[in-house]
């Protein structure tokens, strides 16, 4: 999904060292969006904020924490999938899991008057399956995303038994791996919800279970996404756009699809 | 509808639209010193627009919220006794000062303190913690009283800086303008080693905050035995994430109060043989299995009885900073804030008791 620009240094005319530096993805529509924004979204600061800088910052900050490491030439993806188990390299994983996540959110992206896709048969047939209806799915997302207290991601993702799911994440929580999901907010009130599912978490690991969650989409809970066009108190009404600038070619691509196989 | 939600405890919050109430019983905190100069923003630290964005408009949504979800609890009654004004309490032989309990901070803070464990109350807590620790980070600061030596008209540098700020060295200076005063200073001194140590751990320790939360400067105080004086001893520095509250007495012990709950159930559940049984068992786990680290922790707090007393917050969520400094300027906000921190407001705040114990030392 990264493409890692890849600088060749040559070091002795025998050898050469291959280091790499985590850079911006280029988004398709990228120079359009940074002069005009991202129509029905972003404002150009609005898409400075959110895609340029922040992008920018994340993927700075992981070249200058991965280099010299085992991590040095991984890309953000296995960045965060080695580090996800690895709490000594807790920072490491924020930088990369930001970083992805918030390449997954960009790459479905679309300007609201170019968007005419739909969501597919199948996706359509997956979601009413568990969420009754394409409306209720819509409710039911759009709802954990305004619910989030903090900062956050919200996916929708698919299981091992390709069934669909929404599933909150907390901070830098990844949908790939149970035990950093960072599903629990544990700083208020507990209950034995919670505590269940700690412990679950805990068996899992202890049993070294696998996750095969993938995410299909992605709701961006962070400040940055929309603070500067929407305000502290504008989360509600930058949900609702954010809906209408869905590209659902892509999400619809993200699926499996028995018939490709 | 299936409900997939991890977290049963989400219960129905208000949807975020914002109507003016004319009245509120909630009593909405005042900053007199920041409420004075709120249309210039806080000279060194905040644009108009940036003290806004981290007070005045998240307040006003968090109050509208907190009473909304107020209304809907089932424990509503209990909660809006908080908010009764205390008066002069003949029994009481400690004549505390009613403006302090009658405070509208400290009225939050019974409000906390009611929630705290209540799973019912999830969204009330939440919202009142987030008035709370807001109200400490707003009331920390004040306008920066100085102006550098190299360059006066643009020692107060709110500007969002590039991504180049990233390479940048910190500066190796040792000495820093407004510094902490007084018992604090001492106190600050004793605690962390030196000024410097200090200020370098508290800022590194809100750089290290991703998502939400505050950066807390507290004071441990320790309850020997019941009804004994209060012993005041080192100041700590302590994160708080999201609605986190300072105070961990608050809410400590929940964990191994719920595990506790499950294991009584799960006895109840079982016939007396079963018991039995089980009861051996345990007996049989109690001797190859030690508590786990969490457990442990959990047991130390339950049995120390500490609470922590906060003096000073810093707000180190991106809404504090995104604003005026932008994505790259945490650092700068930081800097910026330390020049900004009012330590008369934050020595005022330590309890009249401890002053006099360290006096004494």
């Amino acid at each position: 999904m990264f493409k890692l620009c890849r600088v060749v240094v040559p070091i002795a005319k025998s050898r050469t060292l291959v280091r790499s530096i985590h850079t911006v993805p280029v988004l398709p529509q990228f120079s359009k969006w940074t002069k005009e924004g991202v129509d029905g979204l972003y404002s150009p600061a609005g898409f400075k904020t959110s895609w340029e800088d922040y992008q920018k910052y994340l993927t700075m900050k992981l070249t200058m924490l991965t280099v010299g490491t085992e991590n040095e030439t991984r890309s953000p993806f296995n960045i965060m999938v080695s580090s996800a188990k690895k709490p000594y390299q807790s920072c490491v994983y924020h930088y990369a899991s930001q970083a992805h996540n918030n390449h997954l959110f960009f790459e479905q992206l679309i300007d609201k008057s170019l968007n005419k896709s739909l969501p597919s048969r199948l996706l359509n047939e997956r979601i009413e399956k568990i969420f009754g209806s394409f409306e209720d799915f819509k409710n039911e997302i759009l709802f954990e995303a305004e619910q989030l207290q903090g900062q956050g991601w919200v996916f929708l993702v698919e299981d091992f038994d390709k069934s669909l799911k929404i599933l909150t994440c907390n901070n830098e929580g990844t949908p790939y791996f149970y035990a950093r999901n960072q599903s629990l907010d544990l700083n208020g009130p507990i209950d034995t919800g919670d505590y269940e599912t700690l412990t679950l978490i805990k068996e899992k690991l202890a049993n070294k279970d696998k996750d095969y969650n993938i995410p299909i989409l992605a709701i961006n809970v962070w400040d940055y996404a929309y603070l500067e066009d929407y305000g502290i108190n504008g989360k509600a009404d930058y949900l609702e756009k954010l809906w209408e600038c869905i590209n659902w070619d892509i999400i619809n691509s993200r699926l499996f699809n028995p018939s490709r196989v | 509808m299936l409900r997939v939600s991890v977290l049963g405890k989400r219960c129905l919050m208000p949807s975020l639209c914002i109507q003016k109430r004319l009245k509120s019983y909630i009593p909405i905190p005042t900053i007199p010193h920041i409420d004075s100069i709120k249309d210039n923003g806080i000279k060194g630290l905040y644009s108009e627009k940036g003290l806004n964005t981290v007070w005045y408009k998240k307040l006003e949504k968090n109050v509208i919220s907190l009473e909304e979800c107020i209304e809907e609890s089932n424990n509503s009654d209990n909660l809006k006794s908080s908010f009764i004004d205390k008066h002069t309490n003949t029994n009481s032989s400690l004549s505390l000062d009613l403006t302090e309990i009658n405070n509208p901070i400290n009225k939050l803070y019974t409000l906390l303190n009611k929630t705290a464990k209540n799973v019912e109350d999830y969204a009330v807590f939440c919202f009142a913690s987030q008035i709370y620790n807001d109200y400490f980070a707003i009331s920390s600061v004040g306008p920066k009283r100085f102006v550098e030596n190299s360059s006066s008209s643009s020692s107060f540098n709110i500007n969002k800086p590039d991504e180049n700020s990233i390479f940048e060295s910190p500066s190796m200076d040792l000495s820093f303008q407004n510094e902490p005063i007084g018992q604090l200073e001492t106190w600050i001194t004793e605690s962390f080693g030196s000024i410097v140590e200090f200020r370098t751990h508290l800022l590194n320790t809100n750089l290290a905050i991703k998502g939400n939360g505050y950066t807390w400067l507290v004071i441990q105080k320790r309850h020997q035995k019941r009804d004994s004086f209060p012993i005041y001893e080192n100041l700590y520095i302590v994160n708080t994430y999201n609605s986190g509250t300072p105070n961990a007495k608050i809410t400590e012990g929940q964990l191994f109060s719920v595990k506790h709950q499950i294991d009584d159930l799960k006895e109840k559940e079982k016939t007396k043989q079963d018991k039995i049984d089980q009861q051996e068992e345990r007996e049989r786990l109690l001797i190859t299995n030690l508590p786990t680290l969490e457990e442990a922790k959990e047991q130390v707090h339950l049995e120390n009885s500490f609470e922590y007393i906060p003096l000073l917050a810093i707000n180190g969520s991106p809404s504090a900073y995104l604003p005026d400094y932008g994505v790259f300027g945490k650092k700068m906000y930081l800097n910026n804030l330390w020049d900004c921190i009012d330590w008369e407001i934050v020595s005022n705040r330590i309890p009249e008791d401890a002053r006099k114990t360290t006096d004494t030392q």
